[in-house]
């Protein structure tokens, strides 16, 4: 009987070990530093992290000052928040404080620093210390907060070029716009000129990706644009038009070289002739709804500028007081809708002609609810996404 | 030697005989004449990065007996019973010749309970980190006693301890030990 309970007490203490071994080797490896010191700083028991920090045999920890891995002017700080938790003042300290490895590199640690429960003895008092290297984490949001900044700017200057307005009513026309970078900046630009009143303009660009990257190419273009607009202020009509596109296209291959393609596209209301002028180089076609609710679409298939030489075919189109045209960017379609497919032109044109004899601006908030709401929930936006819309003015209508 | 009050000389007696048998233990199993027997150099609680425990209990008394080492020192002192270099031996064959170790010099230390009419078990030896010694008590009392020493060779040291927990304190007192008998009684061949 006395045999038996042995046995079972022996399997007990084997089983016993193995477990505490395992612990051991679980401490052993810890992926940060963890040490249990006493009063006086001497190390009692390491990790293999502590071990390598300090260039050290992971045996030979024992009896290490911890105090002897910080230089000077960072040991008071450390014997500060340790008095602290020694004399009871606090439960634990946390706090930055750099030490330099064994190879004198300055490495940034989070410490935390708290009483080791458990001693057998009541006149032993210990401490275990938890470090976690942060350096290449501090170092990272350095960055990012320094990216940030740059974004800001970035984001300012995008902002300039673009029209201040979201919404303007001049003497001929409502405009509305809508325009959501998908991320902090975007690659899409838009502007609408009547400097010349006998045929304004409005413009959509789509550079290609998003980002910063797409971002200073728009500001390219929006500053070209404006140069551009200086140069040709000779020209009339169409002429100019086509002469805008060319140089815009010349201009962003000098500077920013053949990597950033830019879909372009223009209206050009001539109001002499009732007509309005489609433009187009890579962009997505234009959608003119008619006063009386039909949807008519101009499609004109062509090369983004940058990509190739600048081949333009201009279509015309009657414009009638009441009537409303749209460019829009690719975003507004590239997307997953609620079945899971991506979305298309012909779903935002039956968008469009669900929502009739609306003013421009209702018409454009719909289309954008819409949009919202068929969106798959959770689904990334793609890309910048701009719509931006015109209508002619009834009372002042340019056809008699 | 610990504590803070005079020891009965029967203890002192006891703890002597343990003394001189893990110094013969140590002799013998790893054929190195340079051992001996010295004052502890350190008052650190933690004495090694290894602890092999071994526990022997009876009905007046329990006595725990540690061995502390570092690996490489164990590697120096068990190598020739592997007939082997220090730096071949891996730190499980250290390992297990100093479990073995205190399974020896706990025998030993039952033998002398048996002796003298005191029966009494023995615990298989367990590995413990040295750190775990801070989770044994050290607090000298009528009923618990410690002590320690240092074991060397010419080229690597360990430290032995002891402790001994009292189930009546005036034990020692009526305890007349006779130890007369060597402490070297057996041997172990490591394969």
């Amino acid at each position: 009987m006395i045999t038996r309970d042995l046995q079972a007490i022996h399997q007990i203490v084997t089983v016993f070990e193995k477990s505490k071994i395992q612990s051991d080797n679980l401490l052993d490896t810890l992926p940060f530093v963890f040490s249990v010191i006493d009063q006086n700083g001497q190390i009692l028991r390491g990790n293999q992290d502590t071990a390598a920090l300090f260039n050290l045999g992971f045996e030979n920890l024992i009896g290490k000052s911890f105090y002897s891995f910080f230089r000077e002017e960072n040991l008071d700080t450390f014997v500060a928040h340790f008095d602290r938790v020694k004399m009871g003042e606090i439960e634990h300290a946390q706090f930055d404080l750099s030490i330099h490895d064994h190879a004198g590199n300055e490495r940034t640690f989070v410490w935390d620093l708290s009483p080791f429960k458990g001693v057998r003895s009541a006149r032993m008092t210990l401490f275990k210390i938890v470090g976690r290297d942060v350096t290449e984490f501090r170092k990272q949001v350095a960055q990012s907060t320094s990216i940030a900044k740059e974004m800001e700017v970035t984001k300012a200057i995008q902002t300039m070029l673009l029209p201040k307005e979201a919404q303007t009513v001049s003497s001929q026309f409502k405009l509305a716009t809508y325009y959501q970078p998908a991320e902090q900046v975007g690659g899409d630009w838009w502007w609408y000129d009547e400097t010349d009143p006998s045929s304004p303009l409005l413009l959509l660009a789509d550079v290609s990706g998003h980002g910063v990257g797409a971002a200073m190419v728009t500001a390219i273009l929006g500053a070209s644009y404006h140069m551009i607009k200086q140069l040709t202020q000779g020209l009339q009509g169409e002429a100019k038009v086509q002469k805008i596109f060319e140089m815009i296209h010349l201009n962003l291959i000098e500077t920013s070289g053949h990597d950033n393609w830019v879909c372009l596209s223009a209206v050009q209301v001539l109001r002499d002739q009732n007509q309005i002028v489609y433009w187009n180089a890579g962009g997505l076609p234009l959608f003119i709804k008619r006063k009386e609710g039909k949807l008519d679409i101009l499609r004109q298939v062509s090369r983004p500028l940058v990509s190739s030489p600048v081949e333009l075919k201009p279509v015309r189109a009657p414009l009638l007081s009441g009537d409303q045209f749209f460019l829009f960017s690719d975003g507004v379609i590239d997307f997953e809708d609620l079945d899971g497919a991506t979305f298309n032109l012909n779903k935002l044109k039956r968008i469009f002609e669900s929502y009739q004899h609306s003013p421009i601006q209702l018409t454009l908030d719909h289309v954008i609810k819409t949009l919202t709401a068929l969106q798959k929930p959770g689904s990334p936006v793609n890309d910048d996404r701009t719509l931006v819309g015109m209508e002619v003015i009834e009372q002042n209508s340019i056809n008699a | 030697m610990s504590g803070t009050t005079a020891r009965p000389q029967s203890l002192l007696d006891f703890i002597r005989f343990c003394k001189e048998a893990s110094v013969s233990t140590l002799k013998d199993y790893t054929h190195i004449e340079s051992v001996h027997e010295m004052l502890p150099s350190s008052d650190s609680i933690i004495l090694g990065h290894w602890m092999p425990v071994i526990i022997i209990s009876s009905a007046v008394m329990q006595i725990t007996f540690k061995t502390h080492l570092m690996t490489m020192d164990g590697k120096i002192f068990s190598a020739s019973s592997f007939k082997k270099n220090p730096e071949e031996m891996s730190s499980q064959q250290v390992l297990d010749f100093f479990k073995e170790y205190c399974n020896m010099v706990g025998g030993k230390i039952k033998w002398l309970l048996e002796f003298n009419q005191i029966a009494s078990g023995i615990s298989l030896p367990i590995l413990l980190r040295g750190f775990d010694e801070v989770f044994f008590s050290h607090q000298e009392t009528p009923y618990l006693f410690s002590d320690k020493w240092k074991i060397t060779s010419n080229t690597a040291s360990l430290t032995c301890s002891i402790l001994i927990e009292l189930q009546d304190k005036t034990l020692w007192k009526r305890l007349n030990l006779n130890y007369e008998v060597s402490a070297d009684q057996s041997e172990v061949t490591f394969l």
